[in-house]
């Protein structure tokens, strides 16, 4: 399931290495972040949310089975569920104090990213979590269907049927906004 | 392979092969080749991959930089919220499951009572009280050497 590096890496982070924790991190950082940034669409709380599945899967490391799961898939699966709470937890707050239409945006994102870039961005966000979350990590972090079904805790037909439906939706979106 | 399970495939996955599932991928391909309606998918979906592939994140050095640095500075804030105590209770009993190799340390642990009477033990007789040489002829000049030797007798 591993290679030998990553193996001896993780082994030596299950006895509590925190030297082999750094490597991790230095191997896995920007990926997470990636998957982090695009779903939330805001680098300081991806940067938060990033730093937080690091410190949890530490935590937690005599979780994890290497034979049973790789460590990238493993890691993303606490960004995702880190995610989900962040959303759950935002979509309380905007309740309790209703914020501007344009929430959805991050404040950083018009600067940062280029026009066109900005339009996939906010056609990417009008899309659910979950469909949103399947084609990050299919089409952004190429996942394999088995470990983004994994990841997402679906079955490979739920995470077709969540693609599918997702693609269509920005099709849909795109077609109208880079016209 | 039929146009249905076609369409499913590319308009789930996109147009990029390397996207399928292994098990399908050849079947697929082989069938968008010869089918029109399959290459008009084919397009369609890849019009979509172009415009996903129009969202590049910026250059995140900084952030990932970041990221690491608060990550580390949580570590040691976390070993420094352990008091003195703590520290050494964790020291003292050992995780249950590396019971057999941490034995040695409550045993350590239960002799440093034995360890430090025999240290200050060590300290008190080195420290008995030598008496100079006047206040031994002193204490000599008090005792009676006739009367000693009569009562040995």
């Amino acid at each position: 399931m591993v290679e030998e590096d990553e193996r001896q890496i993780i082994e030596r982070i299950l006895a509590g290495s925190d030297l082999a924790f750094r490597k991790i991190l230095d191997l896995h950082t920007q990926r997470i972040f990636n998957y982090v940034r695009r779903m939330t669409s805001n680098s300081i709380e991806a940067e938060d949310l990033a730093q937080e599945t690091f410190i949890r899967f530490w935590v937690s490391r005599d979780r994890f089975d290497p034979d049973r799961v790789k460590l990238t898939t493993w890691l993303h699966r606490i960004a995702h569920n880190l995610c989900i709470d962040y959303f759950r937890r935002r979509q309380l707050q905007e309740r309790q104090v209703p914020v501007q239409s344009d929430s959805q945006d991050s404040p950083d994102t018009d600067y940062e990213l280029s026009i066109r870039a900005a339009v996939v961005n906010k056609a990417l966000m009008t899309l659910s979590e979950r469909q949103r979350s399947a084609i990050v990590l299919c089409h952004y972090q190429n996942f394999s269907q088995h470990d983004a079904a994994h990841i997402l805790g679906l079955s490979v037909h739920a995470l077709e049927s969540l693609l599918r439906r997702g693609r269509s939706k920005l099709k849909q979106i795109l077609a109208e906004e880079l016209e | 392979m039929n146009l249905e399970r076609f369409k499913l495939i590319v308009e789930s996955y996109g147009a990029d092969s390397q996207q399928w599932s292994g098990d399908e991928r050849v079947e697929a391909l082989e069938f968008s080749r010869t089918s029109s309606d399959a290459m008009s998918l084919l397009d369609q979906a890849a019009e979509l991959d172009q415009h996903l592939a129009l969202f590049e994140l910026p250059n995140s050095e900084l952030s990932v930089r970041r990221i690491e640095m608060g990550i580390l500075s949580a570590f040691k804030q976390e070993s420094l919220k352990q008091g003195t105590l703590e520290r050494l209770l964790n020291w003292v009993l050992p995780d249950f499951d590396d019971l057999a190799h941490t034995l040695w340390r409550p045993t350590l642990v239960a002799c440093m009572p034995l360890l430090l009477g025999v240290a200050i033990g060590l300290m008190l007789t080195n420290n008995t009280y030598e008496l100079s040489s006047d206040e031994e002829l002193s204490l000599l000049a008090f005792t009676d050497p006739v009367s000693e030797e009569w009562s040995n007798e």
